[in-house]
């Protein structure tokens, strides 16, 4: 077997104080990336309805609640609210607390704010379901819901913050600032965002403005920056090599800070909107290729060198694989804000493609690198197979990469044939329809890889301490699940034996 | 006593094993940012100048094209071709004459073959202005429905336009409508916006022609 380097010596006390801090954090992180997978099925179960709906209509369409203009915005929430936000909110708590070396402040108090963050999407997906969803995209949840979101994103700023000012560590290291930013940008992103479109602080045009101010920076300044300190933590703490350049971290961190709010309006090219806000919106996405440029130099030279130990770790192969489609999602998502290439893609299977390489090639890997290397730590034990893994990492890799090259394709044609006045409608659809299924086969594989990952976590925390040795890599082979579960019964029930 | 809290972080250790087997808190390097990412940045920010400057709209609220003043160098707009716009004004023509111009046998005369379409010019443009009344006979049938006004519904290039275009469709065949006629007729009729009846009309016809 290949096994990873062996740390350098630390003292047993720095050891046993980092003993101490996972064990802090093992109830709310536990709890919120459980919830944040059980969403992930959810959320995967929503997907497959309205991808197979948008090639076969008839599929579940005399159910009211299954109609495609209900079930696809419940997908979308969530895989947001649900899964992504859950996902970063466990993954922020943990690494905070790590890199200031204290212990997760109030525990308690941030477990039942998971739980009422479950509430609030439980509550927003009935209503969506039940018709009193709204038409404005990634705030679909009826204004009720608001509370939900916005006390616990308050409550995790309180312990983030908290945890910054009581901090044991010298150095601020490049995550924290991405962690801190991220935890500051949400309750102001979200509070403005409701307060504007449903509250009436704006009318018209500048509702559609916030809505997009809020739908793109959802996205790059709350999960993006989470995503991006998580890959700055684990390649280097993975592979044991620091950070290539500290003044490049500093530089990434800063121009995306500046320039990512702006993005927001390329959303609306083409629309009623004047057209110098679409113009800044522009600019600022093309901009975004800086900060992209300043990580993936920094994560692909720490990464030199040591590539090999792809093949064995987990959680340094999905936060890799995430941390490259960074680079190619956000190249991609800059040159798409120019309005030449909105005159062909916009409205388009295209920009769904580039979603998904985004929000899941990067950013979803990256957080399932995260729990791999998390739940151990928390639950002080060990994942049960390396087949399930495997089987994880594949599905989702090869079933990502098919959907949004896929799509991208095919949407680019789209676009080109619907320019194009001699081409009628219908034919365009017909040309997209191949297309259309191979998503619902790719969205299949990622789902397969979503149960897998979701057996994989149920029994690392179903089960206290299983006896194991080492962790589980890809080339870890050890007894199946149950087999080993039998061996453990056997072994136990002989130590009863013996003691009677 | 004492040799068992000598022991104790051995025994702790020994059940995280997940948390001793890993490597130390990150560190960061401190290699230089080099010069060409450096110039790279140059360069987006002046693009990012340009294309400003280039598409601003005018930095006003009103203005939805990024680029106004490169329309307003490209000269005077291009004609409308009358025979699209006349297709479009038709539509609010179909519910009686119908699609393909003929009308409903017994209540709505058909355009295709009338004299009073592919005729006087100056007649056709007097039954848009005020509209009229049957009995009134066309290709040799007696139609004794009532036809409304158009005036204060379309200017007149709309109302030359679709002149034209029924005139030029369906197998009729005659000379263009100008909008310059259409503003006579309706200036002629200004102060006359009685309905027509197939006399009235003729007379009207007739006194220009003298």
């Amino acid at each position: 077997m290949m096994s990873l380097p062996e740390g350098p010596n630390e003292s047993k006390l720095q050891q046993i104080s980092r003993i101490r801090i996972d064990d802090s954090s093992r109830v709310p992180v536990s709890l919120w990336f459980a919830s944040s997978v059980f969403w992930l099925l959810m959320g995967s179960v929503a997907a497959l309805i309205s991808s197979v709906k948008m090639h076969n209509p008839d599929f579940l369409g005399n159910i009211e609640w299954l109609t495609f203009g209900r079930i696809r915005p419940v997908h979308l929430d969530i895989v947001f609210f649900g899964w992504s936000s859950m996902a970063a909110v466990g993954c922020l708590l943990w690494l905070q607390a790590r890199l200031c070396h204290v212990r997760l402040p109030w525990p308690l108090l941030l477990s039942g704010l998971a739980m009422v963050w479950n509430v609030g999407v439980c509550v927003g997906v009935m209503a969506v379901l039940a018709g009193h969803g709204s038409s404005i995209e990634y705030l679909e949840f009826p204004a009720y819901c608001a509370p939900f979101f916005a006390i616990p994103a308050l409550g995790v700023l309180a312990a983030n913050v908290k945890m910054y000012v009581t901090k044991e560590s010298q150095h601020t290291y490049v995550s924290q600032w991405y962690l801190l930013a991220a935890t500051v940008w949400l309750p102001i992103l979200y509070v403005t965002a409701m307060g504007c479109t449903y509250f009436g602080l704006v009318q018209g045009v500048s509702q559609a403005i916030t809505n997009w101010w809020f739908g793109h920076n959802a996205l790059g300044l709350w999960v993006t920056p989470i995503a991006v300190a998580t890959a700055y933590y684990l390649i280097p703490k993975v592979t044991g090599k620091p950070v290539h350049s500290y003044h490049l971290s500093l530089l990434g961190f800063w121009s995306l800070a500046i320039f990512y709010n702006w993005a927001g309006t390329h959303h609306l090219t083409g629309g009623p909107l004047p057209a110098w806000t679409i113009t800044v919106g522009v600019v600022g996405s093309m901009m975004m290729f800086i900060p992209v440029i300043t990580v993936a130099i920094n994560h692909h030279m720490t990464m030199r060198g040591v590539f090999h130990m792809l093949k064995t770790s987990p959680t340094l192969r999905f936060t890799v694989f995430g941390s490259v489609m960074y680079t190619v999602a956000s190249f991609q998502g800059s040159l798409e804000a120019l309005r030449s290439h909105q005159e062909i893609t916009h409205f388009t299977q295209y920009t769904i493609g580039h979603a998904h390489l985004g929000l899941y090639g990067f950013f979803s890997m990256i957080m399932f690198g995260a729990m791999y290397y998390i739940f151990p730590r928390i639950t002080n034990n060990e994942w049960s197979s390396a087949r399930l893994i495997k089987v994880h990492f594949w599905g989702s890799s090869i079933g990502v990469l098919a959907y949004g090259i896929g799509l991208c394709w095919a949407g680019w044609w789209q676009g080109v044939m619907m320019n194009d006045p001699a081409i009628p409608f219908l034919d365009t659809v017909a040309y997209i329809r191949p297309y259309l299924i191979m998503r619902s086969v790719s969205g299949t594989g990622m789902t397969i890889a979503h149960i897998a990952f979701a057996i994989s976590v149920w029994r690392i925390l179903s089960r206290h301490h299983f006896v194991m040795s080492g962790p589980t890599l890809f080339t870890t082979t050890r007894p199946a699940w149950r087999e080993f579960v039998n061996e453990q019964e056997k072994r136990e029930q002989a130590e009863l034996e013996a003691q009677s | 006593m004492s040799s068992h809290s000598d022991d104790l972080p051995d025994r702790v250790l020994s059940m995280h094993e997940q948390a001793v087997r890993e490597m130390e808190e990150p560190k960061d390097g401190s290699t230089a940012t080099p010069v060409a990412f450096l110039l790279m940045c140059f360069f987006f920010t002046a693009w990012g100048g340009y294309y400003i400057a280039d598409n601003p709209g005018n930095w006003s609220g009103q203005e939805y094209n990024e680029r106004p003043a490169h329309t307003a160098f490209s000269g005077p707009p291009a004609p409308t071709d009358p025979m699209l716009l006349g297709k479009e004004v038709f539509s609010a023509c179909t519910q009686c004459h119908q699609l393909d111009g003929k009308g409903v046998a017994g209540t709505y005369p058909p355009l295709v073959g009338s004299e009073y379409v592919t005729g006087d010019e100056r007649r056709l443009a007097a039954i848009l202005m005020n509209g009229i009344n049957g009995p009134l006979v066309v290709n040799g049938n007696t139609y004794s429905s009532e036809m409304p006004n158009w005036r204060s519904y379309f200017k007149d290039e709309e109302l030359a336009a679709v002149m034209t275009y029924v005139r030029n469709t369906w197998g009729n065949n005659a000379a263009p409508v100008s909008k310059e006629i259409v503003a006579k007729v309706r200036a002629e009729l200004a102060a006359n916006s009685t309905t027509w009846t197939a006399e009235t009309l003729a007379a009207f016809t007739k006194g220009e022609s003298k």
